[in-house]
């Protein structure tokens, strides 16, 4: 009698911590569920980011839709618009964050050293935020939840304008690659 | 031959006593099942302790989580079913709680779990210093639950064998 009494204080223990643990996994089978997902998304959201960039790389000019660089089938947790004839904003919308402490602390110390450049960290609509634009469309597989966008800036000749990149307000060009002839200002470094 | 060299050896190897020395030790039929018990409370103390760790470092992700969670699930089943066991087998016979075989596996745990605790406490304390100094980047809210944490696991694991060796016989 005294030994099942004793007893009974240690199974109620024993059974909170199994409740907290059947908790955990409940919440761990949640997440793995949405990480199932993810992980679809992730794959074909890369897909499309590498037919992009090479139809951007090919041709010179950002597609007006996915469907013209030849991209079907796009799910619905990606989202395409082109902002002009040099840029463009790809969007991905995640149902859970995926970030480890490592990857955190190196994007964190990349945020540091490149001026609030590219981050997945700190910056609440996800990448480029902070105005910095790649020239190259790519997803990372450490995310937030939510909605998150890039606005890419791909290199393109454009024949139609000077200041395509990093114009100053003088208009004098400072476009690395810009080879346009008629640009009697153009500091460009090759046309020299 | 030399006729001390018998003495010599006499008084190197003395005889002690008469008892038979033990030259196999084996763990008794109830120390296999402490020592299970017992492996399955560090599996299960490290698993709960990354979960936790985990948590509060924002790894919320499936592939961060699964592992620690799926040590947790199966170490506790285990020690479950083994502490309720002993536990009832030591009420039933007290002499039990002062078995060789478990004496050596508590008192190894409690070292490990004093060696944790003190070296979180060390933690504790190097950060706040470092703080104070200025000499710290990380948020000190973070760390001091990290230790928090290590010290409640271990802690509590040193707290319990340390009131259970305690008990009046």
């Amino acid at each position: 009698m005294n030994i099942d009494k004793a007893m009974k204080k240690w199974r109620i223990g024993v059974l909170v911590l199994g409740l907290l643990s059947v908790g955990l996994l409940i919440f761990v089978i949640v997440q793995g569920v949405s990480s199932k997902s993810d992980r679809q998304t992730l794959k074909q959201a890369t897909t499309i980011a590498d037919k992009l960039n090479s139809y951007v790389s090919d041709n010179q000019t950002v597609p007006v839709s996915l469907s013209e660089a030849g991209i079907n089938g796009v799910p619905n947790s990606v989202s395409y618009t082109r902002q002009s004839s040099s840029t463009y904003e790809f969007c991905v919308t995640w149902k859970t964050a995926n970030t480890d402490v490592s990857s955190t602390v190196q994007s964190d110390l990349y945020n540091a050293t490149t001026n609030g450049g590219y981050s997945s960290s700190n910056s609440s609509t996800g990448y480029g935020s902070s105005g910095y634009q790649p020239s190259d469309l790519y997803i990372d597989s450490n995310h937030k939840a939510g909605k998150q966008c890039q606005t890419v800036k791909p290199y393109v000749y454009d024949y139609n304008s000077y200041d395509n990149y990093n114009s100053d307000n003088s208009g004098n060009s400072t476009n690395l690659y810009n080879n346009d002839s008629t640009s009697n200002n153009s500091s460009d470094y090759y046309s020299q | 031959m030399d006729p001390l060299s018998d003495t010599v050896i006499n008084k190197a190897v003395p005889a002690q006593n008469d008892q038979p020395v033990a030259v196999v030790k084996v763990l008794s039929v109830k120390g296999l099942e402490y020592f299970m018990m017992t492996f399955a409370l560090w599996v299960g103390a490290f698993a709960i302790a990354g979960v936790l760790l985990s948590l509060v470092n924002n790894g919320t992700s499936f592939d961060v989580l699964a592992f620690p969670v799926s040590s947790l699930i199966v170490a506790l089943g285990v020690f479950s079913f083994f502490f309720l066991r002993l536990k009832k087998a030591e009420l039933q016979n007290p002499s039990l709680r002062f078995d060789p075989s478990k004496r050596r596996l508590s008192q190894i745990t409690q070292i490990v779990a004093y060696l944790t605790s003190f070296f979180s406490v060390v933690g504790i304390v190097y950060s706040l210093l470092a703080k104070m100094a200025g000499s710290l980047d990380t948020v000190l809210w973070k760390i001091l639950l990290d230790l928090a944490i290590v010290l409640v696991v271990a802690g509590g694991i040193l707290a319990y064998y340390w009131i259970d060796e305690h008990k009046v016989r």
